[in-house]
């Protein structure tokens, strides 16, 4: 009950002293000039009074006085409203800002939701090489959330992703030429007489706890995804207009997601928005989620500009950076001279990244358009650049300093019958030296449905191929993915 | 020739009467339109707030007025003042609102102002809710209730924004 304030009750304002007390009497005139013609059953009972005597604070703005309802004596109907409305303040109270209190604790609540997609992809005519010549069906993305507002500006979020991973999957080889097992999960059920069953892992995707001070600053501590551009944070499989993300968000030329701190907030001019994002957390590592190899925290930030009118509709322009470093190394145990154990860390990798990145969005009722462009600069320390294999064969060289930049643009009108929304796009990769592939290109279009807010079925048709390729002809990637994502 | 002109006088003088109210206009038989009034407790130090103001705050967006944090507090969707709101001040259909609730939920952020029914009840939360903030149709305001402006419009002066 300490989230809200009991008013007394039973002040009602009259007419004439209301209008005398209010300075801008014009104003109150023209309210109250309104004769509730459209509502004449009231009117007899709503004409407040003159005598009646002056209410403890006048409206500011004086509401149609002669048009509002009046106070009722007290009755077990007015009672029981009462008694509805002091319930329901503490649960709106609860739900938004509320405040600790005995009641808060232990009514608590925990909100958990999530979303699932489920996929069919092929490829038409099997014309790339590097793709899989077999259509599959697969449930891609189990992800449930938990969140919870903690009182007094205090709120936290988990989300975790279910995965059939790691089984099946290949691990990495510091040798071309050796291709290692597949993973294989299986042991046995004790359940079930020690049948074998696939387990498979959990990805933490994010989990943070935020304190709001200010609209205009928020401090969120934990595991964060990294506040770039537009489809980094808008993860979802409901919420992306494809099938899947543009290729080259998901090349993490910013970190997917960081553990440290991440302040933001916003400022309102009227119509426009400014808001900013910064943050500070370990950076990459093999190990950044919990640990950082180097005394060289990454910091970040995005600044955004979010401007609408009625007619054409708001537009965002965003601009965000990242710089880090990449570090890993292992603990190296030995012996001094006088036989004191020694902890050393030597470095095994190590590399300087910056990441920078522009984003725009538009939308007009049910028209989208939008883009994003990054990049991402690679710098290794000579006595830690990693060598690289040619795919011809030969002694491996030097992994070059190297850039890569990618940029998408998507364009869409979403009809009010049935959700549908036709969409386009065209996306740009070049690895530049970060790998023997050659600047990649695709376009792609398709129907997004959301026939309810919660269920969105997509169909998408994806053509690829390799630009400037001066080596072997891998072909062109010509392919439909089906798709049912849903939120629950 | 007299009896015309006495009912063109008529004409004009309804006309000037249904110009002057102002709140409610006749738009076809049986058919009038209805203000909307944005409502905050009668102790509460908000006076005004602006049209993108109060769709941000709607839209989830912490906004904060006179050092305070305003509550939004929302009608169901099947209500006809819940539409009207929806249309006018965020200009979304249920449809789109009910995807935008589920993309911002999904995306992490906070989810949408509660939603109280009947109107009354709405009402009487704002009255006792520190903070908090409502909309009902101006002649269906309680009297715990203070009307705030639009961008400096009362419900009665022209060109207010809330009007279905």
């Amino acid at each position: 009950m300490s989230a809200f304030r009991m008013i007394r009750l039973g002040s009602i304002a009259p007419i004439s002293l209301v209008l005398a007390l209010y300075p801008s009497f014009a104003h109150a005139q023209a309210a109250a000039e309104v004769a509730p013609a459209a509502e004449p059953a009231q009117a007899p009972a709503d004409a407040a009074p003159a005598a009646t005597p002056a209410p403890a604070e006048a409206p500011l703005v004086a509401a149609p006085v002669a048009t509002q309802a009046p106070e009722k004596a007290a009755t077990p109907d007015n009672a029981k409203a009462d008694a509805d409305a002091d319930a329901a303040a503490a649960a709106a109270a609860e739900e938004a800002i509320s405040r600790p209190s005995t009641e808060e604790v232990d009514q608590f609540k925990l909100n958990l939701y999530g979303f699932t997609d489920f996929t069919y992809s092929t490829q038409l005519g099997h014309s790339f090489d590097l793709g899989s010549p077999y259509s599959s069906f697969a449930v891609g993305k189990l992800n449930l959330y938990a969140a919870a507002e903690l009182g007094d500006n205090w709120r936290s979020l988990a989300e975790v992703r279910f995965m059939y991973l790691p089984n099946g999957t290949t691990p990495a080889s510091s040798d071309p030429t050796v291709i290692p097992p597949r993973t294989n999960t299986s042991v046995g059920d004790y359940t079930d007489l020690n049948r074998p069953v696939r387990w498979g892992g959990i990805s933490i995707e994010r989990a943070w706890l935020e304190h709001t001070f200010h609209p205009a600053f928020t401090v969120r501590a934990g595991a964060f995804l990294t506040p770039y551009g537009i489809w980094n944070v808008d993860h979802g499989s409901p919420v992306i207009i494809g099938a899947r993300r543009p290729f080259i968000i998901g090349e993490s030329l910013f970190p997917e997601h960081q553990t440290g701190f991440e302040i933001y907030g916003a400022w309102n001019f009227g119509p426009s928005q400014v808001g900013y994002h910064l943050t500070l957390s370990n950076g990459r590592g093999p190990i950044d989620t919990y640990q950082d190899l180097d005394h060289n925290k990454a910091v970040g930030g995005r600044l955004f500009f979010k401007h609408e009118t009625a007619k054409l509709g708001t537009l965002t322009l965003g601009t965000s950076g990242y710089k880090g470093t990449y570090t890993d190394s292992t603990d190296a145990y030995s012996a001094d001279a006088s036989g004191k154990l020694v902890v050393t860390h030597p470095i095994s990798a190590q590399y300087k990244e910056l990441s920078l990145a522009a984003d725009l969005k538009w939308e007009l009722g049910g028209a989208l358009v939008q883009s994003e462009v990054i990049m991402n600069d690679v710098a290794y320390p000579d006595d830690h650049r990693p060598p690289m294999y040619p795919v011809a064969g030969g002694p491996p060289g030097f992994a070059p300093d190297h850039r890569r930049v990618g940029v998408y643009g998507l364009a869409g009108y979403r009809f009010p019958f049935l959700g549908i929304m036709p969409f386009f796009g065209a996306e740009y990769y070049d690895v530049g030296l970060y790998a023997f592939t050659p600047p990649s290109a695709a376009l792609w279009g398709g129907l997004n449905v959301r026939p309810t807010a919660r269920v969105v079925l997509k169909a998408q048709y994806t053509y690829s191929w390799f630009s400037a390729w001066q080596g072997p002809d891998y072909g062109h990637y010509n392919g439909i993915d089906l798709q049912a994502a849903w939120s629950f | 020739m007299k009896t015309r002109r006495s009912f063109l006088s008529v004409c004009v003088a309804l006309s000037c009467l249904v110009a002057a109210s102002g709140i409610t206009t006749p738009v076809g038989a049986g058919e009038a339109k209805t203000r909307l009034a944005i409502v905050v407790s009668k102790d509460s130090p908000v006076s005004d707030i602006s049209i993108f103001e109060l769709k941000r705050l709607y839209l989830g967006e912490r906004i904060n007025a006179s050092g305070k944090r305003l509550l939004p507090l929302n009608l169901t969707p099947a209500s006809r003042e819940r539409s009207a709101f929806d249309k006018t001040v965020l200009s979304m259909s249920p449809d789109a609102i009910a995807r935008y609730w589920i993309d911002r939920k999904i995306r992490g952020d906070s989810g949408p102002p509660k939603a109280i029914e009947p109107l009354d009840l709405m009402q009487r939360v704002v009255a006792r809710l520190d903070g908090a903030i409502g909309y009902a149709p101006v002649n269906e305001i309680r009297p715990e209730l203070k009307v705030i402006r639009i961008d400096g419009k009362a419900p009665g002066d022209s060109g207010y924004p809330l009007e279905f």
